[in-house]
């Protein structure tokens, strides 16, 4: 994937609660930000190159370069204090040349904060005014404010000229104006871009129709022969091959890439690279073509398609060549958001959404996992050349090994100096890895041979539309094509795209290739094409060819146990279009803050966790299948929150409780059906979610340590004891309160695949990993030089030790749910680290020195040392370098190697290495 | 866990040693009752607080604690300041504690009457039911054992009809239902910490307070004057106060 190019920017990120206690108008430094995790890093985007361009800034990336390499250079003298003065001074250029002063993300803490805060409020002088919510953050309650000075002309540019008076919808406009603000890199500009009608196949199939308008509950049907209109193009366009070529050399990627993520005005989706010219030539015969606008254009003048489902706004320009002078205008520079990879993975692990649906014995458990458990097992073992496999030194050759440091710090470490392995931060941060990875293990992150791939409609068929020849495509009903598939002669694959629900959600789709399929494809090596005449799209929940991924795999367990089942098709809605002012944006931003998406999802999760408790064919389980069946489409109804359509969420009948309370005076029938409705509540969350959710985690131990001890103070046993006891040996007492013990479990403890799975890898993976952790000596001296300190040096960083460490806790203490929550702490301790390595330097600006010192401190008591890694990592680095005689140990692939890894074969190699 | 009948004096106290203790979020809630009896209100109690936090960690990172200063503060008129000027246990309740066999039992048995008293006095709705963690319950009666024979000890007691459980069986609760107003107050209870060595001091004696802290511990001989604690906080002073003047200057 192609890096960031041009360096991290900072920028604000204020809680509104922080502002509205400040009276609208904050003082904020920046190194109060960074602690304070008020700071985060962000990367180039449209938007942020029109703030630099507005204010002037050129040639960043080699300032900061500059100041870094400047940096370094003075970490490598002696620490003096002109020096020390210096490199604080170097610090403060750094910070004044990458923070953005004039964009920053608000977070609404209250509703009432949003509308105050849209009158404008000051932070460090500077007077912000609201720009716009992107999609990622409205659901964050995140909204994006500028510096109101530039405001007009911002606003001015995002707008690109649009024809004003066509009716958008407020939500979905907003989005698109977010686009903007998306991270990308910006590339040339392709010689000739033309925009053309998406490409539309009709087609029947059977199909289950869910429909929720006008019911309390939605109704199923299923319709045979449904007429199928799908836009096979929806998402995505065509690059040549030079374009293609051109756009590689701009990314530094040393690979031809074979499709990319594009921003441009309006505009947002995947080009993917295929020789249309090639294609007139061959198969139309004929160059000329109509764009969106019905203008004649000639195909060899054109380097680049996109199609009307990319250039969101087309509508409101009278032609092309209005859109491309507007874009022009307001210095919209093509940019790429993501291209495809190099090679696709050969593993790559599962998540529950994908297993949970399948009916699987506990063999086809036991194959499933085993693969994850061989590999955590050979790292447990103790064995320093597993322990670099599983970090990720999986594909190095004596080319690669080089450009392979740097990347991660554990690794790194083992291969300068094996003997890094006994360095108990090593270790310790290893088998916390190693603990993380079989806990995700348990929540059915499952290594499978496999891999994710940006998927594509087929460009055989939108050539054909543009060139109105009748559509056909390459590819027919229930086929998709994968060059890596292809290569490594798989038929059938199973492919999944998350989010999911129901079984209805899995395709099983036939790898297929001809002589013509590779001709055309040729340029396509690592994304995935779907067919243009089958449900599959909308099967997989929606998909669109916009840059959502596909997991595609072959495991033998997954691919033939997947159940024939319909499409399901949910009953569209459209949002409400009007002229958007900016209060209908702000309330379209209020509507859509907070994401139900998680929830729906695990409100379905629980279904499977209660179907598992009845037999096949009974009323329950028909009941509950229903459920699982709508849930897509509550799923895809907290989707269209954001897009501010007003629809209806699941029924709470389904997971509440008190929602199922009758009337006073209830009728037979409601009796009985609050009781069939209380025997499918799906209330509780499965007991393998709480590897998921802390919280939950702790709800259960509690329950557990609690019942454990009422059980002992009335029975003198432990509820294991008392489960032993046979049924009819328990007094009423102890049957009683068994029978209570389990209904008010807060987890469901059915046997669903995902709770079986989840326990089996408890019994398979129960070892004590701080066995492995203690016992092992390792001589830190290998980590500093013989440099000479003052002990006041050393006193003042002891100051700075215990702040690192109280700071640390309290970002570590908070509980993560979401990986939201994980990117928020990665970043602040991001920050954390950046403040304290200015600190830290303001001390000690001889980086060696500073390294003894801090290794001192760190490793003389049994204290973290985390601070001395994440401070003089570099440093130490280069010391075990040199002690492990200045050469790099890797494994290598070999095809008679001692060591197994993921169905490979590898070998340690030595690379002797000058200093 | 930490019982104290006079909140108010505990606060003063707080204050002027500039101590959070070691549990903040309890200082500060008690803090925050505090200032609100002083007539201070949400503004006025919140900087007290924040002033308070900066003052015993001057290097504090404010903003990390701003979401339990503003808990505190939010519930600051919830409850009022305890002021409790004794437990007291009557002539009845010893007797049935002297009538339990063993000292451990009894130790318990008087660790949970001082308990459901205290919380009948906080709360008179409360029907004498004790909601304590069993390992500080134990803790406090000075009972060492194992947790089996702590579970066992509890279990005579229910059935001896002393302890009442409630049917929800992750609930851990107790009610001491051997509680009787009608006799004599004959102990008056004014520390909560070793419970147990309180009991066995008015039975059997043999005990000390610690001159210091005022906390009940057994006696090893007749010069002792202060806990393990105190003695070693004192000593530590001592020979900082020594190597001052350990020159000889003084």
């Amino acid at each position: 994937m192609a890096k960031q190019q041009a360096p991290h920017r900072y920028i604000f990120k204020i809680h509104s609660t922080r502002l509205r206690k400040s009276k609208w108008n904050l003082t904020l430094t920046l190194s109060d930000a960074r602690r304070n995790d008020e700071m985060i890093a962000l990367n180039d985007s449209q938007m942020i190159r029109w703030i630099d361009e507005i204010r002037g800034v050129t040639g960043l990336a080699e300032d900061v370069d500059s100041l870094k390499r400047r940096i370094r250079a003075l970490r490598r003298e002696s620490s003096t204090l002109q020096n020390r003065r210096e490199i604080k001074r170097l610090y403060a250029e750094l910070d004044q040349k990458q923070f953005i002063p004039d964009y920053i993300h608000l977070i609404i803490d209250k509703n009432s904060d949003y509308l105050r805060a849209c009158n404008g409020f000051t932070v460090n002088g500077i007077t912000y005014t609201r720009l716009l919510g992107t999609s990622g953050g409205v659901k964050l309650s995140t909204i994006v404010f500028v510096n109101a000075e530039l405001a007009p002309e911002l606003r001015k540019r995002v707008n690109n000229g649009r024809n004003e008076e066509v009716e958008q919808i407020p939500a979905k406009f907003e989005a698109y104006r977010a686009l903007t603000c998306s991270g990308s890199i910006p590339v040339s500009m392709p010689r000739g871009i033309l925009i053309v009608p998406d490409c539309e196949t009709h087609f029947s199939e059977d199909v289950i129709m869910l429909n929720d308008e006008g019911h309390e509950e939605p109704v199923m049907e299923i319709i045979k022969d449904y007429e199928v209109t799908l836009n096979a193009s929806d998402g995505f366009g065509l690059m040549l091959p030079s374009l293609a070529e051109r756009w590689s050399h701009d990314l530094h990627l040393d690979y031809v890439v074979s499709g990319v993520n594009t921003r441009f005005a309006w505009e947002k989706g995947m080009v993917f690279c295929f020789d249309f010219i090639a294609f007139a030539d061959q198969v139309a015969g004929n160059y000329m073509v109509k764009d969106a606008w019905g203008a004649e254009v000639d195909i060899r003048e054109v380097e680049l398609i996109l199609t009307t489902s990319m250039v969101k706004l087309w509508a409101s320009y009278e032609s092309a060549e209005h859109y491309f002078r507007c874009c022009e205008e307001n210095h919209y520079s093509f940019g790429i958001a993501k291209t495809s990879p190099r090679v696709l993975d050969d593993y790559r692990a599962l998540n529950y959404q994908f297993i949970q649906s399948y009916n699987l014995t506990d063999a086809q458990i036991d194959e499933l996992i085993k693969p994850t458990v061989d590999e955590i097992m050979d790292v447990v073992n103790g064995d320093y050349r597993q322990a670099m496999l599983f970090l990720g030194a999986t594909n190095l050759t004596e080319e690669t090994v080089e450009q392979q440091l740097g990347r991660t710090q554990l690794l790194d470490a083992l291969m300068v100096n094996p003997d890094a392995f006994n360095d108990p931060y090593i270790k310790k941060s290893l088998y916390q890895l190693v603990e993380a990875r079989i806990n995700r293990a348990k929540i059915g992150v499952l290594d499978v041979h496999g891999n994710y791939s940006i998927v594509s409609g087929d460009p055989y068929a939108l050539c054909q539309n543009i060139f109105g020849l009748e559509v056909t495509g390459l590819l027919n009903a229930g086929q998709i094509y994968n060059k890596y598939w292809v290569d490594d002669g798989a038929k059938d694959v199973a492919c999944f795209r998350a989010p999911m629900s129901t079984h209805e959600n899995i395709r099983r789709l036939h790898v297929t290739h001809d002589e013509q399929i590779d001709y055309w494809y040729q340029y396509i090596r690592t994304c995935s094409i779907l067919n243009a005449w089958d449900t599959t799209t909308a099967a997989l929940n929606g998909c669109d060819f916009d840059g959502d991924l596909l997991f595609i795999t072959d495991n033998k367990v997954l691919v033939e146990n997947i159940r024939p089942t319909l499409t399901v098709m949910c009953v569209q809605r459209k949002g409400k279009k009007c002229i958007p002012q900016e209060e209908d944006l702000v309330k379209a931003n209020i509507a859509s803050f907070g994401d139900d998406i998680g929830k729906t999802t695990n409100w379905i999760t629980s279904m499977y966790d209660v179907m598992a408790r009845y037999p096949a064919g009974s009323d329950e389980r028909k009941a509950l299948e229903f459920r699982i069946i709508s849930g897509q489409l509550f799923q895809q109804n907290a989707i269209d929150k954001a897009k501010g359509i007003v629809c209806k969420p699941m029924p709470r009948t389904w997971y509440d409780y008190h929602a199922n309370a009758i009337g006073k005076e209830p009728t037979e029938d409601d009796i009985r059906r609050r009781e069939f409705y209380l025997s499918i509540l799906a209330d509780k969350k499965p007991y393998f979610m709480r590897y998921i959710y802390p919280d939950l985690m702790k709800q259960y131990n509690t329950y557990i340590t609690n019942t454990n001890a009422k059980c002992s103070m009335l029975f003198r046993m432990t509820v294991d004891e008392l489960q032993a006891i046979p049924d009819d040996r328990l007094t009423e007492e102890q049957r009683q309160f068994l029978h209570y013990y389990y209904e008010r479990m807060p987890v469901s403890t059915a046997d669903s695949v995902m709770n079986r799975i989840c326990r089996r890898i408890e019994d398979a993976l129960s070892v004590d990993l701080k066995t492995y952790i203690r016992g092992s000596s390792f001589n830190h001296e290998m980590l500093k030089q013989d440099t000479e300190y003052v002990a006041s040096q050393k006193l003042q960083i002891l100051q700075l030790y215990k702040q690192y460490k109280q700071s640390m806790k309290e970002i570590m203490s908070k509980a993560t749910t979401s990986s939201e929550d994980d990117e928020k702490k990665r970043n602040a301790q991001e920050m954390l680290r950046r403040q304290f390595r200015i600190d830290s330097l303001s001390v000690c600006s001889d980086a060696q020195q500073l390294c003894s010192i801090m290794v001192d401190l760190c490793y003389t008591k049994e204290s973290s040392k985390r601070f001395v890694w994440d401070i003089c990592g570099s440093e130490m680095l280069d010391n075990l370098f040199r002690a492990g005689g200045s050469r790099l140990t890797y494994p290598a692939k070999e095809p008679d190697g001692e060591l197994h890894f993921r169905g490979q074969r590898y070998t340690m190699v030595t690379k002797e290495c000058g200093i | 866990m930490e019982i104290i009948l006079d909140e108010r004096a505990w606060c003063e106290n707080m204050l002027s040693n500039f101590s959070i203790g070691q549990n903040p979020a309890g200082t500060l809630n008690r803090l925050a009752k505090y200032y609100y009896s002083q007539g201070f209100r949400r503004t006025g109690i919140s900087r007290r607080l924040e002033d308070f936090i900066l003052r015993c960690n001057p290097s504090a990172n404010m903003m990390r604690w701003q979401e339990i200063v503003d808990s505190c503060t939010n519930q600051a008129d919830r409850r009022p300041l305890i002021y409790i000027e004794a437990v007291y246990v009557t002539q009845a309740e010893l007797d049935l504690i002297a009538g339990l066999s063993g000292r451990m039992i009894q130790k318990l048995m008087f660790t949970l009457i001082c308990l459901a008293r205290y919380r009948n006095l906080i709360n008179p709705r409360n029907d004498s039911w004790v909601g304590y963690d069993c390992k500080d319950i134990f803790k406090m009666a000075n009972v060492q054992t194992t947790r089996a024979r702590q579970f066992a000890l509890i279990n005579d007691l229910i059935q001896l009809g002393l302890l009442q459980t409630n049917r929800v069986v992750d609930n851990v609760s107790v009610r001491v239902a051997c509680i009787n107003d009608q006799s004599e107050a004959v102990m008056g209870v004014t520390d909560f910490r070793n419970l147990g060595n309180q009991y066995c001091n008015h039975v059997s004696g043999g005990y000390i307070e610690c001159e210091h802290c005022g906390l009940t511990i057994k006696s090893n001989s007749s010069a002792q004057k202060y806990c393990k604690d105190c003695a070693n906080a004192m000593k530590r002073s001592w020979h900082s106060n020594s190597s001052c003047f350990g020159d000889g200057v003084a």
